[in-house]
């Protein structure tokens, strides 16, 4: 008996090799590395990876002739595996162009504007400001002094600590924001969990991309969520915090961000009612078709 | 309630059992996998462990102290991170793969120290009785230390095998679909946008698991219990 | 049977024996005796060396069973470096041999003939030490019974496995030995349901079970119930009155006036006074000896 486990032991063990060699040695394959807790640009649907950026790189891969494999990994992690391009090509999880991320690895032109937003609790609706037309956002001066949840290495992260902890002395050349309030910044693996923290009292807003945040409120009924502004010198010069995502492929692999850039062009293609393809695509897996 | 509508809507749909099977699967056969790695790796470890001094044991020896004290003192995320981001960092190279061996060998550090301890507790007179009767050591060992120290051992194998089962639940961090992951994708933003109620579901799950492993080390302590009292 | 020569054992910077030589015949009885911490159970333990001594040798029928100790072949001294340097300074040969002996002036690197000549009285003289075992029966204060096994199971592990009966053979002695004893109802019993006496009888036939030449008893009574000795020392005597060869540590010593044909007196790490029951019991000559028979008796 013991003999038998033994041996079907070493089995599958020499079985993962080989397998894991033979798709090494195949170049037809392009491994795309994601995050899948982003929906609708990633999630996972039961077992499968689902949503935009998936059916972006699998016209790719249909251009190319290549097989596309999606592997999911922490969000945090995917930069620097593009950069060293060891086990992945690209990375496609509504990856926002951010200067130091532009120094590791290549974007592909942006295919969508995402707009910060605030997830909260209906309740603590005061902290808004609405506008004579009906708009309701939320500038970050009014986050003075609460505690912030968002996740890990996302753009949402970066900007918050920016506005929290910016010095005219470093690297930022400016004071951000929120910088000598009590603020205080909590991370999260994901969205959810951050979300679902609030619930538990443990923090105050949830700062996320768009998408998300909408998905998440549909959900709970509890929660609200509104854009995120710079305020300006007046009401009316309050500006949304405004991104880009694109996809990113190791530097010098011209060939996959050619071809990604191709399909992008032609998914950008405003039809007779002044949508793209991209957008339509959005509305679809956010079930909103 | 909504807690208990959402547990209802959680086992009703077919897309979040699917999730949940697939999560047992994966949490299952590492845990399985790495628990025989484990025990196999971790009895090579323990009898290079009480090997006699000499000048052939004492670099393996050696070897195996150091190996033990690292794989004890560090934390199991990180070497998963470790072996998954540095150790296998090859391409297409699965991932259960790689967290079979390291769950693998961080189980069998303990294991080893487990069955060391085990054989330790065997009264030093049984084995001197053996060598009396003119018996080689290595007969002696198997014939008569290693029964006695087997019964002395199990239950902290149990325990062992019950800590990996459950520790197996940050393979999720290398994105790895197991149960845990299973509850992280039930709970996302487009499904039910609610970790609550898919944790406590999966939680159940372990337990479940737990407690059969449980049983079965209870029966297999019975077993060799009553040889004692015939 | 058994030559003890001139053996030492340290236990860290501690000596346990020191400088102990002695002689069993065949057929005798000696019973060692002295105050705990003297040595004595060491010794015995020397004997079939479950302790190896730190030097000396120890020999059974003729065949050595330690490493060859060089102090103790003057031959082998002499082709030492050490000897070299000597010889000259020195009147004679015999004056060089006993410095080195005296002053332990050996060193770990003597030379290439000095190292070929001590494997050689090895090679000559050296029995494995397994079988050697193998003709000493060894009795255990603590009786080490395995406790995995059955009594039977206890009995016949060791011919078995040694080849030197087959199954059913070794099961046949076993059960006569058992008998001999009155208790082979208790064949197919576990350790653990029996008494501290028949343990320890058990214990014993379990050594005869491979017939030894020679039957080595290390305190044999001493962790029984007072109840219970008297069956345990009946047993050993009839053993003796076979005339079984033994070495018995004991303290209890009626038992050993009554069995032994020598009483060997240790203490502190050395045989103090040696002498057949009667004599040492009666007159002892050295003060030690006649201090602890005086608490004893």
């Amino acid at each position: 008996m013991k003999k038998l486990l033994s041996i079907l032991l070493v089995a599958v063990l020499l079985l993962g090799t080989v397998a894991s060699f033979a798709s090494c040695s195949n170049e037809e394959t392009i491994i795309v590395q994601t995050n899948a807790f982003f929906a609708p640009f990633e999630y996972y649907d039961g077992t499968e990876i689902k949503g935009v950026d998936v059916e972006i790189m699998n016209m790719v891969g249909e251009k190319l002739g290549k097989k596309i494999e999606f592997e999911n990994v922490e969000f945090s992690a995917i930069i620097d595996n593009v950069k060293a391009g060891e086990v992945c090509d690209a990375g496609a999880a509504g990856i926002t162009i951010t200067k130091e991320r532009k120094d590791k690895v290549d974007f592909s032109t942006p295919y969508y504007t995402s707009v910060q937003y605030v997830i909260f609790e209906k309740d603590n609706d005061a902290i808004t400001t609405k506008t004579a037309d009906g708009t309701e956002y939320i500038v970050w001066e009014t986050l003075a002094g609460k505690t912030i949840g968002v996740q890990t290495d996302t753009t949402g992260w970066i900007y918050t600590d920016g506005e929290i902890n910016a010095t005219a002395d470093n690297d930022y050349g400016y004071n951000g924001v929120l910088y000598g309030t009590e603020t205080k910044l909590n991370c999260y693996d994901n969205g959810q969990l951050a979300a679902d923290a609030i619930t538990a009292n443990h923090i105050d807003v949830v700062i996320i991309d768009e998408l998300p945040a909408q998905y998440i409120v549909s959900k709970n009924s509890s929660f609200k969520c509104v854009p995120l502004y710079y305020s300006g010198e007046t009401d009316a010069d309050d500006a949304p915090v405004e991104e880009q995502y694109a996809i990113c492929v190791t530097k010098g692999n011209q060939e996959l961000l050619d071809a990604i850039n191709d399909v992008l062009a032609e998914l950008m293609v405003k039809d007779a009612h002044g949508k793209t393809e991209i957008e339509k695509m959005v509305m679809t897996h956010m079930g909103m078709n | 309630m909504d807690f208990f509508h959402k547990i209802i809507e959680l086992f009703s749909t077919p897309k979040y059992m699917e999730s949940i099977w697939e999560g047992l699967k994966t949490t299952l056969i590492i845990s399985v996998l790495a628990a025989l790695i484990g025990l196999l790796l971790g009895t090579l470890l323990a009898i290079v462990a009480i090997a006699k001094d000499s000048k052939w044991t004492k670099l393996p020896k050696l070897i195996c102290k150091i190996y033990i004290t690292v794989i004890r003192g560090t934390p199991m995320a990180l070497q998963l991170f470790i072996m998954a981001y540095v150790i296998f960092a090859i391409r297409g190279f699965p991932q259960i793969v790689t967290a079979t061996i390291a769950f693998g060998l961080n189980s069998s550090a303990y294991v080893a120290e487990n069955i060391r301890a085990g054989i330790l507790s065997v009264d030093i007179g049984q084995t001197e009785a053996g060598r009396a009767l003119g018996l080689p050591g290595r007969t002696t060992m198997l014939k008569i230390v290693i029964p006695q120290a087997i019964k002395n051992v199990i239950p902290a194998i149990g325990n062992e095998l019950i800590a990996l089962i459950k520790e197996t639940s940050i393979v999720s961090m290398i994105g790895m679909y197991d149960l845990t992951m299973a509850a992280k994708i039930i709970g996302s933003g487009n499904n039910m946008a609610s970790y609550i109620v898919p944790m406590t579901v999966v939680a159940l799950f372990y337990l479940g698991i737990v407690y059969l492993l449980t049983f079965g080390i209870k029966l297999i302590e019975k077993r060799l219990r009553a040889s004692d009292k015939r | 049977m058994i030559s003890v020569k001139n053996i030492y054992k340290d236990f860290g910077t501690l000596r346990v024996l020191n400088a102990v030589s002695c002689e069993i015949k065949d057929g005798e009885k000696v019973v060692i005796i002295g105050p705990s911490g003297s040595g004595k159970s060491t010794m015995l333990r020397c004997m079939n060396l479950l302790e190896s001594p730190t030097y000396g040798e120890i020999w059974l029928d003729g065949k050595l069973l330690t490493p060859a100790d060089p102090y103790l072949h003057p031959a082998v001294m002499q082709t030492s470096k050490t000897y070299a340097k000597l010889y000259g300074k020195m009147p004679d040969e015999a004056e060089v041999i006993r410095a080195i002996k005296e002053k332990d002036l050996l060193k770990k690197h003597e030379g290439r003939a000095y190292q070929a000549a001590l494997k050689e009285v090895e090679k000559q003289n050296q029995i494995d030490i397994n079988l050697a075992r193998q003709q000493m029966g060894m009795v255990f204060q603590h009786f080490n019974l395995f406790n995995n096994m059955t009594v039977l199971q206890n009995l016949t592990l060791a011919p078995v496995q040694l080849k030197l009966k087959s199954k059913e053979e070794a099961e046949q002695h076993a059960m006569q030995l058992l008998t001999r004893i009155g208790l082979q109802d208790k064949a197919n019993v576990y350790p653990s349901t029996l008494s501290g006496g028949q343990k320890q009888r058990i214990a014993i036939v379990r050594a005869l079970a491979m017939n030894p030449k020679v039957m080595l008893f290390d305190e044999p009574t001493s962790a029984l119930d007072p109840e219970m000795v008297g069956e345990v020392l009946d047993l050993i005597r009839e053993l003796a009155d076979e005339g079984m060869t033994m070495v018995i540590v004991t303290h209890e010593m009626g038992f050993a006036r009554e069995v032994a044909d020598r009483i060997l007196f240790m203490d502190g790490g050395q045989i103090v006074e040696e002498a057949p029951p009667a004599e040492l019991f009666t007159s002892p000559q050295n003060p030690r000896t006649k201090e602890f028979l005086s608490k004893v008796l």
